[in-house]
């Protein structure tokens, strides 16, 4: 036509009607932002729930393990053709780091003294992760370094220039390697993915008394000289997680599976890696990222749909006079349908790409406080085409609530007057129909089983059951209102009567109260579910981490770390030592130990949720009775009256000693003599030992029976020439048993003031007497599945990696227990220590910390001699369970209710603002009449209250029985737990969050009433007639 | 376009079913091309609803309306707005529902033009030409809801004439406006005799004078 003249009468409109163009901007770009957020959050959402598995799978489950073997029989390549493989192997593969090359030998080693079973390895890059605590790493063939602790060894003598030689254990062997010891080290941490998950420090007694010693570093050189040995080569892939954008998972997981599948003839190079397990584990995580999204963003398109809906039948109702204006002009159909609904799809083309916009700083701002940091927030294409899809919605939207100001002929739009109908028969009929629809879905989602994507679907049950409160509430509301009417007439409240009308007569104002009792609602459930689902992490996060925070420490062998963390926290109201232990199969523990310092468990422990006290559980497995028996000095005496002995058979004298660094130590004496007579041995105790017991010890020479009786009077000890007594609490019952017998040895022990009387005899074997400080036998509180169920046979037991079986009791059941949850057996850590001898190093140690540790707690371990690996907080643990899938999509849904109820209010607001003007007639009428503008202030404020106090009183309860009844089949984890959860709705910020919404409403009616009755003038009144 | 004819034969309209009102009675009257008539009566009479026929707004219950040679009691509505869109220019009393109120004295006028056909545009006059012609050419950028009674009355008049009609048919042209300013357009609706048909709907007995003929109704017929 003529210039842009129509685009400048459009924009003169779009000002002439500012205010509800602002809110069809508002609500047209919420809504745009709804759609498109949800897609981007999705996106960063799964950007960070893949990191988090990555990062969360150990080293060894995520890298790649290549085994390289020799063909055609799959035996070990001989070492010199290791360079030939390692050539064949792939050099650099994306998100991979540089291979650690890895050649090892299990071998028997002799130096000086006694020889040792162990491994001869050389791992490309080792020294880098060793702590040399003397001398220096291998540099050439020919050299190696041992452990520290391997150097402490008793018996073994073996220092920096040791030579040792090697040899392979496996019969037929011929081949022996020497090396000098030119360094001793530590492991710089255990935990370090440069060691694959590998341990190679495990040193031990086995059930023979062969020993284990950590493993021997050599050249590598040194070892690609043998020809013919079994030496395992090996190139360990370590994984870098950090460099995985889920945009490269495909050719990633496509790379794997080609490597897997490589050389099949060959078998030269055999790969292993569990990163296709992690990489399921992700893509399961963003499938229910995906649906939760999905089923989020879906209810508050629709909710900002509804908003938008009535927003926009407003401006097309202020508009009518202009399209019947249109059509009096003779403007054909298409003109005026573009007429119409010019305007509100500008704004719609305004609010698209600021929704977009909008939608992707409210991704950044959500990811940003819950997403693994640095989470990248991309304008995906899916956000594009939900934005386009809210657009399309909007135009819909525009024509569906145009339609009928659209088809209206002149003179009805002229004769309008503007007192609405009432609501229909038919909307009512509908309303109640969707209403049982949502009943009945609601009710299927129910029946669904939870976790998975089908427990996912529980997103929508909500908004479900939420809706169809709202609609049949509103619907019984004007009944209710109708009933109290005349009571309302006959009293002078003016004001209220007049707003129970408005609310009853207008279907304006039925909509808005059904919109805003969905919008409480919805925002009712999701800050009473989150609130749960905070507290439900936080007590999954206690019960897994299982204290405030869990210190994983290296043993290094000296002190021990329970008697260490006493002396760290002499209290004991802040530290516990604690160890984590995986006995070997074939006794009756199915899971983890878990032994714990126990006298300190109720004060640094949290309880595991829906297991048994902490109080309870320390009770429990405390088995011992009496002090430690302490000694100081390097000799030892005891007061002994024997009688009864078969002279020939008389057993020797053996003071049963464990040193400060827990090693087991026994010290001989002399043979039992008839009488009182003072037996007395060297120790090793100038640092302190405990006196665990004495044992009448069969001499080599002795066979078959050997009996007595024994009185135990006195014991001495310091240094030679100074012995002082001991206090061993002779005369106390309590304090001394019989020791456990070995074979058919047995000991009859009565504790009086006279001493500890012994009547041992046995024809084989031995026996004696023990201190009640050492518990006769473990007690343990078991999980179901952490303990095996078999035939009993016997007390159950447990089963070290040498093959040595301990006996326990099993005082109680737990159905979780803190940190093993619901597969492990808890234990006193001492007790432990004291039964099995190889649990002292093959445990993981910890320092459990409570949150009243000091703040340098960490550092003090430190200090203590304990090598710090890892430090693990509950506070951690909660934000990795926050960043999971489900969590995420509640997040979601919590931001999404809030933005609902903005929405909402935004709708309520322009509603009222459109028919301030209509009503202003009426108020203008009232007040010729004399009706007190105080009056009419009351009604205009009760007229709003009323409405959104509907919406409040239906939405808030509906809310929270939605809580109440989806929670339980709402997945609040990615996996399952056994920790007990809490599945009713938190209620208390659901009440802050009514309270503040009740402060809204108040604020709002008070202003809008302000701002009717400033219309409302007389003058009005003149305009209003015809 | 030029002058039409108005012919109105056996009018009748009858509004409501169970409690009839009758409000035009067996209405009969002929106005020729270029003549200017006044309608008038007191309230009731049936005034606009003889209006809304003759613009086409509502179907008569029985008789004939032609302009021209079209009749609106048969037409199609497509065919009703083409009419107005061209032939007959419809000028009503109230403001917003004759002009938009946030638009231009020119915005209006061209509003007016929108509804013609591509192909007639050409032959309507410029917006400018209109606004001079009734005297309020220096308007034209003014927000019509910012301009008097009296300019406003004209501007309502200058959208009329905006498809240069066969037929004007007005509305109270005159309410709410001074002795003066009721003369002054009095005067111009005059200076269209022979160039366009014009009927005006008045209760104001003074302006019966000022023009070719007046129908008088009364419940519903025409009584002088
Ligand atoms: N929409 C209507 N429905 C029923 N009766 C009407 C309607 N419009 C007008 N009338 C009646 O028709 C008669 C004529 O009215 P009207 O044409 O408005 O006269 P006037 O414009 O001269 O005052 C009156 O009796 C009036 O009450
Ligand atoms: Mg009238």
């Amino acid at each position: 036509m003529r210039g842009s003249r129509p685009g400048s009468l459009l924009m003169r409109g779009l000002l002439a009607r500012r205010s509800l163009a602002v809110a069809v901007l508002i609500a047209a770009g919420l809504t745009t932002a709804a759609a498109a957020l949800g897609p981007m959050y999705a996106r960063a959402a799964a950007e960070s729930t893949l990191r988090d598995e990555l990062l969360a799978a150990p080293a060894e489950q995520t890298g790649l393990h290549l085994a390289i073997a020799a063909p055609p029989d799959d035996t070990e390549l001989p070492p010199a053709q290791f360079d030939g493989a390692v050539r064949e192997a792939p050099k650099a593969l994306p998100h991979y780091g540089r291979p650690i090359g890895m050649l090892n030998w299990q071998v028997f080693a002799f130096g000086a003294g006694d020889g040792a079973r162990g491994a001869a390895i050389w791992r490309d890059g080792e020294c880098a992760h060793l702590v040399l605590t003397s001398g220096r790493c291998p540099e050439r063939a020919g050299e190696a370094v041992i452990s520290a602790r391997t150097m402490r060894i008793d018996g073994m003598r073996w220092r920096i220039g040791t030579v040792l030689t090697l040899s392979d254990p496996t019969p037929g062997s011929t081949e022996t390697l020497q090396v000098r010891i030119v360094g001793a080290y530590r492991p710089a941490n255990v935990l370090d993915p440069f060691w694959f998950g590998v341990d190679y420090f495990q040193e031990g007694e086995d059930a023979q008394g062969n020993i284990r010693v950590d493993t021997i570093f050599v050249a590598r050189a040194e070892l690609a000289r043998l020809v013919e040995n079994e030496v395992h080569a090996s190139l360990d892939y370590p994984f870098r997680p950090t460099s995985v954008r889920l945009a490269d998972v495909p050719a990633l997981r496509a790379e794997v599976d080609r490597l897997q599948h490589r050389h099949p003839d060959s078998a030269r190079l055999a790969l292993t890696t569990g990163l296709g397990d992690v990489l399921d584990a992700a893509a399961h995580q963003q499938q229910l990222v995906d649906i939760g999204t999905l089923l989020v963003t879906l209810q508050l398109s629709l909710l900002g749909w509804l908003v938008l809906f009535q927003i926009v039948t407003d401006l097309a109702e202020a508009r009518g006079p202009e399209i019947a204006l249109a059509k009096l002009r003779g403007h054909r159909p298409w003109q005026v349908l573009r007429f119409g609904i010019a305007e509100p799809v500008v704004l719609l083309a305004i609010a698209t790409p600021a929704g977009i916009a909008l939608g992707a700083l409210a991704a950044v701002a959500l990811g940003g406080s819950v997403l693994v940091p640095g989470t990248p927030v991309v304008v995906t294409l899916p956000a594009i085409a939900a934005a386009t899809a809210a657009f399309a919605g909007g135009v819909v939207a525009t024509v569906l609530a145009g339609a009928r100001v659209l088809r209206r002929p002149v003179l009805e739009q002229w004769r309008r007057t503007m007192r609405s109908r009432r609501p229909t028969r038919v909307s009512l009929v509908v309303d109640l129909a969707v209403a049982a629809v949502a009943i009945a879905a609601f009710a299927v989602l129910r029946t669904l089983p939870a976790g998975g994507g089908q427990g996912t679907a529980a997103l929508l049950a909500p908004g479900l059951l939420v809706l169809a409160v709202a609609l049949a509430g509103v619907r019984l509301l004007p009944v209710v209102v109708r009933l109290t009417l005349p009571a309302t007439r006959a009293g002078a409240r003016l004001g209220l009567f007049l707003a129970t009308r408005q609310v009853v007569r207008r279907p304006a104002g039925v909509r808005l109260a059904t919109l805003l009792a969905v919008a409480a609602g919805l925002a009712a459930f999701a800050v009473g579910a989150e609130g749960t689902a905070v507290g439900n992490r936080l007590t999954r996060a206690q019960a897994e981490v299982g204290a405030a925070t869990v210190v994983d420490v290296q043993d290094t062998g000296t002190a021990d770390p329970v008697e260490t963390v006493r002396r760290l926290d002499p209290s004991g109201t802040w530290a516990m030592a604690a160890a984590t232990w995986l006995p070997d199969g074939g006794g009756s523990v199915a899971g983890t130990v878990l032994a714990v310092d126990a006298s300190r468990l109720a004060a640094v422990g949290d309880r595991a949720a829906g297991g048994l006290d902490l109080r309870r559980l320390a009770r429990d497995v405390i088995t011992r009775t009496a002090p430690p028996v302490a000694i100081r000095g390097t000799r030892i005496e005891a007061t002994i009256t024997a009688s009864q002995l078969r002279s020939g058979s008389e057993p020797q004298v053996q003071f049963d000693l464990r040193t400060a660094a827990r090693a087991t130590v026994s010290a001989e004496s002399t043979l039992l003599r008839t009488g009182t007579h003072r037996y007395s041995a060297a120790v090793p105790c100038a640092a302190g030992c405990t006196l665990t017991g004495i044992t009448w010890d069969r001499p080599i020479t002795v066979e078959g029976d050997m009996a007595g009786t024994a009185l135990l009077t006195g014991v001495r000890a310091g240094d030679p020439g100074a012995l002082r007594p001991v206090a061993a609490e002779l005369t106390d019952p309590a304090a001394w048993r019989a020791a456990t017998p070995v074979s058919e040895a047995r000991d009859a022990v009565s504790v009086s003031s006279a001493g500890v009387l012994d009547h041992f005899s046995g024809a084989s074997g031995y026996g004696g007497v023990a201190s009640a400080s050492t518990p006769a036998v473990l007690s343990a509180v078991g999980t179901p599945a952490g303990l095996v169920h078999g035939p009993a046979t016997g007390p159950p037991t447990i089963v070290d990696s040498f093959g040595a079986e301990t006996g326990f009791r099993t005082v109680a059941i737990s159905p979780v227990l803190p940190a093993v949850l619901d597969a492990g057996v808890l234990m006193d850590a001492g007790s432990v220590e004291d039964l099995v001898p190889a649990f002292r190093t093959e445990a993981s140690w910890q320092v459990w910390l409570s949150a009243a540790a000091p703040p340098d707690a960490v550092q003090r371990i430190a200090r203590a001699g304990l090598v710090v690996q890892r430090v693990s907080t509950v506070g951690q643990r909660e934000q990795v369970l926050g960043r999971q899938a489900p969590a995420l999509s509640l997040l979601l849904l919590l931001a999404s209710a809030v933005v609902g109820a903005v929405l909402a209010a935004v709708g309520t607001a322009v509603s009222i603002g459109a028919s301030a003007r209509r009503r202003s007639y009426e108020l203008a009428a009232l007040h010729a009449v004399g009706v007190g503008r105080g009056a009419l202030f009351r009604a205009a404020v009760a007229e709003q209250s009323l409405l959104l106090l509907t919406a409040l009183a239906l939405g808030i309860p509906a809310g929270l029985l939605a809580a109440f009844l989806t929670l339980p089949v709402l997945p609040e984890f990615a996996t399952r737990t056994p920790v007990a959860l809490r599945f009713t709705p938190d209620v208390p910020p659901v009440v802050l969050f009514a309270a503040a919404f009740v402060v809204l409403v108040l604020i709002a009616a008070v202003v809008s009433a302000t701002a009717v009755l400033a219309r409302s003038r007389p003058g009005r009144l003149r305009e209003a007639e015809e | 376009m030029t002058a039409l004819e108005v012919v109105v034969e056996r009018l009748r309209h009858v509004y409501g079913t169970e409690e009839p009102v009758v409000a035009l009675d067996d209405l009969t009257f002929h106005l020729p091309a270029g003549s200017t008539t006044a309608v008038m009566g007191p309230s009731g009479s049936g005034k606009s609803t003889l209006t809304t026929i003759l613009a086409g707004l509502q179907r008569p219950t029985a008789g004939r309306v032609l302009i021209g040679d079209a009749d609106l009691a048969t037409m199609s509505e497509v065919d009703l707005l083409r009419l107005r869109a061209r032939a007959l220019a419809v000028t009503v009393q109230r403001p917003d529902r004759n002009l938009l109120g946030y638009g231009t004295v020119q915005d209006n006028v061209r509003f007016a033009q929108r509804g013609a056909a591509r192909a007639e545009r050409r032959d309507l006059p410029a917006p400018l030409e209109v606004l001079e012609e009734v005297g309020i050419a220096h308007l034209a950028g003014q927000r019509a809801d910012a301009l008097s009674g009296g300019e406003r009355q004209r501007l309502a008049l200058a959208v009329g004439l905006a498809t240069a009609p066969g037929v004007l048919l007005a509305d109270e042209p005159t309410s709410q406006l001074d002795d003066r300013n009721r003369d002054a357009l009095v005067d111009l609706l005059c200076t269209l005799a022979g160039r366009v048909t014009v009927i005006v709907v008045t209760h104001d007995d003074r302006l019966g004078d000022r023009f070719d003929r007046r129908i008088v109704l009364r419940d519903g017929r025409a009584t002088g």
